[in-house]
């Protein structure tokens, strides 16, 4: 025998409305049962979409929720009756109501899930799309950011510091350029004029290799190539050591 | 076959996934040229900025004789021209970031021109070292070649304008 609870549903089950409430209807055996599913599944598909009748069916441990749309009726899990249901034949109807076989696994993702998913995707869309607009719009150097290796030893650091340390200049007139290059990772930009030198700008710098040649890796001024000892190369033009 | 949902939700992920589509289609036609309206904005600002500086320069060498002296230093004026660049953009940051400079004699990547205008960078603004940006500005004021002509890039890769070679 089955416990049977119906809502929203008059006593014959062929109409459905929103004011009637639940109505236990006590045991009812599976035959019974199965007959009153008829008139359940023919309900008016206007009340049956304004009342959103269900019929809850329960076995022992087993509990169901039946509902019914366009003359079809469906296996809800009653502790998530707002997931999609299992569409159920009469025959699979009449081996759960009597138990010769288990209820269906309700299939499809609940709603709440199904939104979390959307949103989700929505989401990872907006933040892929950001992505895209920010690489479209970074700046291509005019020099390609340097990749020439750092040095890592201190004493061949210390020792090539000390010589390339020193005063450079293209020349002696205004409008020549000039290099002050510190112990201290410093290296300062000039430019001469008719009083003296004026400074230009000034940035820290490691020592690298870029082949056979030392090189100092500036942050964004780009490569300082040292030619010899007293020669320094760079943006173009040839610095030569006045100190 | 559904079952009776009690509403039909507005999103659902395969509408989420048509969503992120289309949206990933337009952006995808629409930041580039967005991109490229701002880059060519920015140039022909920059453009109008520098052929106004040239035509006062060129004029005060026509008086004077000579260009005015200069030590590159950003947006100082030249001796005797503090009124005539005073109606321009001269001492404002350029379009491009950093400030206008007259240059004049100075040596740029391998060669000293008598006679030039720099977009120098400034503590707190650097002009820009994109090579798409600076090859607009060459289209606008020049023939397009960030290697040949009159609009070079100079010393430091900062962008010169130059009036005499």
């Amino acid at each position: 025998m089955l416990r049977v609870i119906t809502h929203h549903l008059t006593p014959d089950l062929a109409h459905a409305r929103p004011d009637l409430g639940a109505n236990d209807r006590g045991l009812v055996d599976p035959e019974t049962l199965i007959g009153m599913l008829e008139t359940f599944r023919l309900i008016d598909p206007v009340e049956n979409q304004d009342a959103q009748p269900s019929i809850e069916v329960s076995s022992g441990s087993d509990r169901f929720l039946l509902r019914t749309l366009r003359q079809k009726l469906f296996l809800h899990d009653p502790r998530t009756p707002a997931t999609e249901g299992v569409e159920l034949d009469p025959r699979q109807l009449r081996e759960v109501l009597t138990g010769a076989s288990p209820a269906p696994a309700a299939a499809g993702l609940s709603p709440v899930r199904r939104q979390v998913i959307s949103v989700a995707i929505l989401l990872a869309g907006l933040a892929i799309n950001a992505a895209v607009v920010r690489a479209t719009f970074r700046p291509i150097p005019v020099e390609p950011p340097p990749t020439a290796p750092l040095l890592t030893e201190p004493r061949e650091i210390a020792a090539l510091q000390h010589s390339a340390h020193g005063h450079y200049r293209t020349g002696s007139a205004s409008g020549d350029r000039a290099l002050r290059i510190g112990r201290d990772g410093r290296i300062e930009f000039l430019r001469l004029t008719a009083s003296g030198e004026r400074p230009v700008g000034s940035e820290t710098f490691q020592l690298a290799r870029d082949g056979r040649e030392i090189v100092l890796r500036t942050g964004t001024s780009g490569l300082v190539r040292v030619r010899d000892i007293d020669t320094l190369l760079y943006s173009g033009d040839v610095y030569r050591r006045v100190r | 076959m559904t079952s009776p949902a009690p509403k039909h939700p507005v999103l659902t992920p395969w509408r989420s996934v048509a969503g992120v589509v289309l949206l990933t289609g337009f952006v995808a036609l629409a930041a580039p040229a967005a991109r490229d309206a701002v880059l060519r904005s920015r140039a022909r600002e920059a453009a109008a900025d520098l052929r106004v500086f040239a035509g006062v320069f060129r004029d005060q060498a026509l008086r004077a004789g000579d260009w005015p002296a200069g030590d590159g230093t950003p947006a100082a004026n030249p001796a005797g021209m503090e009124s005539l660049l005073a109606t321009t953009a001269w001492s404002t940051p350029s379009p491009l970031g950093g400030h206008y400079t007259w240059d004049p004699d100075a040596v740029h990547q391998g060669s000293r021109h008598r006679a030039a205008l720099s977009i120098v960078t400034t503590p707190g603004s650097s002009v820009s070292n994109d090579v798409r940006q600076l090859a607009a500005l060459d289209r606008e004021l020049d023939d397009g070649d960030l290697g040949s002509g009159n609009f070079l890039l100079g010393h430091r890769n900062h962008p010169i304008l130059v009036l005499e070679h």
